[in-house]
């Protein structure tokens, strides 16, 4: 195994509000290597975006503080660094894209503008040389005329275009990990998979692991290598891909898995849901966090929270005490049996 | 309405060439603001009105006017006294035999630079501090808003009397601050920023929330560059519309002061003091000497509330261009 270029370590990122602590994120630790494609898959608030801000370092006091825990980037702990060298990290080795590229652009300025600005941050280069990278910039996200619409404002860009442009901006210093909150979920349907595409083909040329936020498990299943599935603030299941697909371990995944629509089922049946809702982050309950809604709960669940761990030997990692007895792939409910992987984004299967 | 319909469409002079395919110049934000801007016929009557009386009072010295200050005698020596609005007096004398028309003139030099400086003062004070409270939550917010809140509560008149008296008394002062309109001009600024700061701390409140300035800091930009590069920008309508109007109300201010006898010292014209002297010369059938400055007055002032109006219409991107 190389050295991780990312490794979170028991990462606690609490909100105070006036009913209490939010437990956005409760002791979470993953790895990531170069060139990785992490799918972070799960409800809202289970705290896919809190993690991505917490690496950014983007969680503001006095409301969010990062409680305990390590976030470990190329060696360097980002938790421990100062804010200007922090600066220098964000935009330049690691970047974000943001989920609705229709607010994400200043509407002062013109898209040139605020590309150069991002090259000239992190790049020793003048003025007509950040222009020259920016068109360039604009050239890889294959917008038509890249030098004229330099000088024109956002409101002049449709959707499509500005998280091109917002995807432009994120690669434009080569950055080692590029963090995608929901990037096409702003989008409509047609284009989201040509920006997925249009992004992953980039980050691959460039060697960028990529960290994609999303709940659409037919995006992860579509681009990603790894899938880490969080509930509640915690991991609950993480492993490549196709075995998460293929063969869910924790009753959690398996249930997304069973609730997405699929084209190629003839059957009539209603969909299957999970039943209830996530818990409430402030008061969790005890013992495991998907204990109320788990059809396959026993009464080690209700006391005992259990730790992500190692089921078989093929780097999978799951959060249940029954993930060995289980056999949650030959189960089958009224629904589908269980979905499969095919590498086709079209098929815009969401959770 | 199909015939209006068509007129406004027929007015369009784009409209062919963008039928054509034409590479058409895209329309900047300034484009659209000046055309709205130009649509408001009030606000443009009063630009022009006000670019005239700039001009006239920056170029007042080089101007074929009598001395502001000098007192006119005939060819025989005679003084003229409070002499009816005649050709070579246009606007008459006042009660010292001082040319009307001249001591108007001057008069709006004070006042627009009391208005002006006053004006810049509170852009920059109400700015800044308003920008800070809003971007740094918590204590410096706190702190910031409460000062904000106790200039807000002083008086303005009474304090401006009492603070104009005291400031001559100060020897160490130089004398441009004791005597001229820039001494009542800082006054003013310094006490009239609050409601600026106000609505800047508003706006930031709104704006740090957006998400462009989360994307900013997540391409690595610093807090410094952030409020000046990502936010105030986006603040700049409200700030040069809320700046205009206090340039109109520190003028007036300033009149009242002078009036009052509190303003900028005599024989210095200002129209404020003009207006006291010409109402003791009215009663006495002297109409001149009180409605000329009390005309320049009003129609300054009412010409900069019309700016700011206008302005405040064509700052705002909601607005079509249709409208008025």
């Amino acid at each position: 195994m190389p050295e991780p270029l990312l490794r979170v370590e028991d990462l606690r990122t609490y909100f105070a509000t006036e009913e209490g602590v939010v437990r956005a994120v409760d002791g979470i630790s993953f790895e990531m290597y170069p060139g990785e494609r992490r799918g972070v898959v799960g409800e809202s608030g289970s705290g896919k975006s809190v993690t991505a801000m917490s690496i950014m370092r983007l969680i503001e006091p006095p409301a969010g503080n990062i409680v305990t825990g390590q976030i470990v980037f190329q060696g360097t702990n980002l938790l421990e660094l100062p804010e200007d060298e922090m600066q220098r990290i964000r935009g330049g080795k690691i970047a974000m894209i943001f989920q609705d590229p229709m607010t994400a652009l200043n509407p002062v300025y013109t898209i040139g503008d605020q590309l150069m600005e991002t090259i000239m941050l992190h790049q020793k280069v003048g003025r007509a040389e950040a222009r020259e990278i920016a068109i360039k910039a604009l050239e890889d996200v294959q917008i038509p005329n890249a030098e004229q619409r330099l000088g024109d404002y956002p409101h002049q860009f449709s959707g499509g275009m500005r998280q091109r442009v917002m995807i432009a901006m994120g690669l434009s210093c080569n950055p080692d990990l590029l963090i995608a909150d929901e990037p096409t979920t702003a989008l409509d349907v047609t284009t989201q998979a040509q920006i997925m595409d249009l992004m992953l083909n980039l980050a691959e040329e460039r060697g960028t692991a990529v960290m994609l936020i999303t709940h659409d498990l037919g995006v992860v299943a579509g681009f990603c290598d790894t899938v880490q599935v969080m509930y509640a603030g915690g991991i609950v299941e993480s492993g490549t891909a196709d075995d998460i697909f293929h063969n869910p371990q924790h009753p959690y995944t398996w249930g997304l898995l069973a609730s997405m629509t699929r084209l190629d089922d003839a059957r009539k049946h209603r969909l299957h849901s999970i039943p209830g809702a996530p818990p409430s982050l402030i008061r969790l309950p005890e013992g495991c966090r998907f204990r109320p809604r788990c059809e396959f709960a026993v009464d080690v669940c209700r006391q005992i929270l259990p730790v992500l761990s190692p089921v078989g030997d093929d780097g999978r990692l799951v959060a249940c005490h029954r993930a060995e007895e289980l056999d949650l792939k030959t189960l089958e409910v009224d629904a589908a049996s269980s979905p499969q992987v095919d590498a086709d984004p079209a098929e815009g299967v969401s959770a | 309405m199909s015939e209006m319909g068509y007129q406004v469409e027929a007015e369009e002079p784009d409209l062919a060439l963008e039928a054509e395919g034409l590479a058409v110049e895209p329309i900047t934000q300034w484009d659209l603001f000046s055309a709205r801007l130009r649509r408001h016929r009030l606000a443009m009557v009063a630009a022009g009105i006000l670019a005239g009386l700039v001009m006239l009072v920056v170029a007042a010295p080089w101007l074929p006017l009598h001395d502001p200050t000098e007192r006119l005698v005939d060819e025989a020596g005679r003084s003229l006294v409070n002499i009816a609005p005649r050709q070579g007096l246009w606007l008459g004398t006042d009660d010292l035999g001082r040319d009307v028309l001249s001591r108007v003139i001057y008069g709006g030099r004070a006042s627009l630079i009391v208005g002006v400086t006053a004006g810049i003062l509170v852009a920059l004070l109400g700015t800044l501090i308003g920008s800070l409270a809003g971007y740094y939550p918590g204590l410096p917010d706190q702190a910031l808003m409460r000062f904000t809140d106790l200039v807000l509560g002083l008086p303005l008149l009474p304090v401006a009397i009492v603070v104009g008296r005291i400031l001559p008394e100060i020897p160490f002062l130089p004398e441009w601050l004791k005597q001229g309109p820039f001494g009542i001009a800082l006054l003013l600024g310094f006490l009239s920023w609050g409601s600026l700061a106000r609505i800047v701390r508003a706006e930031f409140l709104s704006l740090r929330e957006k998400e462009f300035v989360e994307a900013a800091r997540a391409a690595g930009a610093s807090d410094r560059r952030i409020v000046f590069r990502h936010i105030l920008p986006n603040a700049m309508s409200p700030i040069i519309v809320t700046t205009t109007l206090v340039v109109g109300s520190a003028i007036i201010i300033e009149a009242a002061l002078s009036f009052l006898g509190f303003g900028v010292r005599p024989p210095t014209p200002t129209w404020g003091a003009m207006v006291a002297q010409g109402g003791r010369l009215a009663v006495r059938g002297f109409w001149w000497s009180l409605v000329f400055p009390g005309i320049a007055l009003v129609v300054t002032v009412l010409s900069i509330n019309f700016l700011g109006d206008g302005l405040r219409d064509a700052l705002d991107p909601t607005q079509t261009i249709e409208r008025k």
